[in-house]
């Protein structure tokens, strides 16, 4: 039995403390009488060897311990006991007293009595109803407001220069590049004002670029990425199509520099029918599968190198920093340059067309680069169905490149003989770009058709747009059809006074050879358009 | 599984803590506006209350609307003005750096727009309050419950959102294809007021 016992404990804890003492009494009981067996055993080991009557030792362990038991329950069963859970009940009873008075008291001040269905008094709760604030949260709050108004600036300052660019986006989906490509030109003017380096723009403005396709395009591409992206730019997973676009015409710029420079430039002066045919498409040829170092230079020029060591990743021969890998010269465009020999050396539509399909094999996705050359092959060769089919892909790839307009042009007025269609193509597709070949073909058709008032007018607009040898021809032979002989004048004085300044006289230009046998009377306007398949002849 | 919930909305409110302190601090400002007794002022608490403030609930329909619609429209209008500026300048435009440096600006509005629109909706014992005053037994007002009914829609999904910690990803993607949806009307308009600028000139 504990000595400490709490007397203002409850009676029934005490009772429970009690029976508990008790039982670890009990429990403990063993231990003891563990050690009193072991003296009892020594000594009924020695009885036993004395006397031998084991039984009546074991019966006087078995009394000792009941008695050991009965001892310690009569303890716990004592009256004194009973007095002490009497004085824990009343102690309790106190408490709760206390505390029922406690939960009536206000949590927060601990005086008053709370207010009903609330744990505060009402002065308690009516300050909490106002609970002061921090003042260093207004002054966050000011500097929100702040920071809002700086956002609100930004928004202002950059909406319209967005709105070009989405604008532009919008125009790119549909195919409408020319159009896209002027909205994120204004885009990027607009917010250049503003400082703003805005690289998406300058992304998506490429990406048009590239799939809107062109020489002038291809030329000015690698330099344009070097200069408006960093090289660890393009490895990031957005710039994946532009890394694309970039390596390709990094190789193809490469392959018109390296074909221009080292096979060209070496005919340069020659005549088209002295051109050694089979020697220049030997040499292009040799290019194929050549390995070519290129990247670009600390001055930003492109630099392409055929290497001094085969070592793949290696550029041994140039000063490239920036953008250098090892590569090879652009198969579609080396089989583009075939069939630019071909045409001036006029061979034959098979071998043309051969080319030209060789181009589309290794890069069918430059449309720009073959299906207006395959449209205009074809319309020449009077395959309708092949011509139009090239119309459609130049058409569904590109909304406003006209290059569709002027095939369907050929078609309507080369194998259907329908010049009212082929005049109203060219008219469309002066719509999109106004284009002085289109006034040329529509001035062609307004021959064709005996109407030479309305030929010599827009022979005279494509003039106006181009002052060339193919629209002073036209220009000529329209005045001459047309019976005007003052316009056919200001075009020989034209002649007269490039001539007069020439120092050789051999370089003197002269009018086509139609307008000469126009002019001569030797053929009339019908016989020189059929003999040049509708069109003058040189 | 609730402890790990738990985890979630606390590591969404540490990581926008801007918007959390502010969210707090619009429902002390709402509580004082509606005289709503309120016990402390801990904005944050390392519980489900962190980033809102203990106080009475709602007794009439205006203080619940009140403690609920005022910090939302708040922190609504601060956060999609940070988040257009932020999301058209470095999403849309990709300005990254400016004039060399890092477009820091650019980035603090992305930021201060995730803090802001993660932290928009009423606590849930806010949004109880509402929904018991406005849609409850005792409310019979049809022409109030139908007004407020795309309100309630986004408190309610709003509370569940923010009790998960998942407001987060949402203003995150939010604000990701913010461009795609301003696009859907400010080019209009903004082409709109060009041309009534360009009438009046």
């Amino acid at each position: 039995m504990s000595e400490n016992k709490d007397l203002n404990a409850p009676v029934d804890e005490n009772l429970d403390e009690a029976v508990a003492s008790v039982g670890e009494e009990v429990e403990q009981l063993p231990e003891e009488a563990a050690a009193d067996s072991a003296e009892t055993a020594e000594s009924i080991t020695e009885d036993v060897s004395e006397d031998g009557d084991l039984d009546k030792e074991l019966e006087e362990i078995r009394d000792y311990f009941q008695q050991e038991l009965d001892k310690a329950k009569a303890q716990a069963e004592s009256p004194e006991n009973e007095a002490e859970e009497t004085a824990d009940e009343e102690k309790k009873t106190d408490e709760e007293a206390e505390e029922e008075v406690n939960e009536n008291l206000c949590l927060c001040c601990g005086e008053r009595e709370k207010m009903e269905g609330s744990d505060y008094c009402e002065d308690c709760h009516e300050v909490m109803r106002r609970y002061p604030f921090k003042w260093v949260y207004f002054l966050v709050a000011l500097l929100a407001v702040y920071v809002a108004v700086l956002a609100v600036g930004k928004i202002a300052d950059i909406n319209a220069g967005w709105v070009y660019a989405y604008e532009g986006d919008v125009l790119a989906e549909a195919g409408w590049y020319n159009d896209a490509l002027d909205k994120y030109e204004y885009a990027q003017n607009y917010l250049y004002r503003s400082k703003v380096e805005p690289k998406m723009i300058y992304l998506r403005n490429l990406e048009v670029g590239y799939e809107q396709g062109g020489f002038n395009v291809i030329n000015a591409y690698p330099v344009s990425v070097a200069t408006l992206f960093e090289e660890w730019e393009l490895k990031l997973p957005h710039m994946k199509r532009l890394k694309q676009y970039y390596m390709t015409a990094q190789e193809m710029k490469a392959t018109i520099q390296t074909v221009n420079e080292e096979i060209f430039s070496e005919y340069s002066s020659t005549p088209a029918e002295e051109l050694p045919y089979d020697e220049i498409i030997k040499k292009i040829s040799s290019l194929e599968n050549k390995v070519l170092h290129i990247g670009i230079d600390e001055d930003g020029n492109e630099i392409a190198d055929e290497p001094t060591t085969e070592k793949a990743g290696e550029m041994s021969s140039s000063n490239a920093v920036y953008f250098k890998r090892t590569t090879k010269y652009n198969t579609a465009m080396l089989q583009y340059f075939k069939y630019y020999f071909a045409t001036t050396c006029n061979k034959s539509f098979d071998e043309k067309i051969g080319f030209l399909e060789a181009v589309k094999a290794n890069a069918p996705e430059m449309i720009w680069l073959y299906a207006g050359e395959m449209g205009i092959e074809y319309a020449e060769n009077g395959d309708k169905d092949k011509a139009l089919e090239y119309a459609d892909i130049i058409y569904k790839n590109s909304e406003t490149d006209v290059t569709s307009y002027y095939i369907r042009s050929l078609v309507a007025k080369k194998i259907d003989n329908d010049y009212d269609k082929a005049i109203e193509y060219c008219e469309q597709g002066n719509g999109y770009s106004v284009n002085y070949e289109f006034y040329r073909q529509i001035a062609l058709n307004y021959l064709l058709k005996g109407d030479y008032e309305k030929a010599q007018e827009n022979a005279e607009s494509a003039y106006g747009e181009n002052q060339d040898l193919s629209t002073i021809n036209a220009l000529a032979f329209c005045a001459l059809a047309n019976k005007d002989e003052t316009k056919f004048k200001e075009m020989e004085q034209l002649f007269a006074d490039y001539n007069a300044e020439l120092e050789d006289k051999n370089n003197a230009l002269d009018f086509s050879q139609s307008v000469l046998d126009l002019k001569s009377g030797k053929k009339t306007v019908a016989e020189i358009l059929e003999q040049g398949g509708y069109d003058l002849y040189d | 599984m609730i402890c790990m919930i738990k985890i979630f909305y606390l590591i969404a409110k540490t990581i926008t803590f801007p918007g959390t302190l502010f969210k707090a601090f619009l429902e002390h400002i709402a509580c004082r506006l509606t005289l709503t007794a309120m016990e402390n002022d801990r904005y944050y608490q390392n519980n489900e209350m962190c980033g809102h403030v203990e106080h009475d609930l709602a007794e009439r329909k205006g203080q619940a609307f009140v403690l609920c619609f005022f910090p939302f429209i708040v922190m609504l209008i601060f956060g999609i003005i940070f988040a257009w500026a932020g999301s058209i300048d470095i999403i849309a435009l990709g300005e990254f750096r400016r004039t060399e440096q890092i477009n820091l600006m650019g980035f603090l509005y992305v930021y201060l727009g995730l803090c802001f629109l993660t932290n928009l909706f009423p606590s849930t014992e806010d949004y109880l309050s509402f929904k018991v005053l406005f849609y409850g037994k005792g409310s019979k007002n049809i022409f109030l419950k139908i007004i407020l009914a795309p309100l309630f829609a986004v408190f309610f999904i709003g509370t569940k959102l923010e009790k998960c910690g998942l407001s987060l990803l949402t203003s995150a993607a939010f604000i990701f294809f913010m461009p795609q949806i301003l696009s859907l009307f400010v080019p209009a308009l903004t082409n709109l007021i060009t041309d009534y600028s360009t009438g009046l000139n």
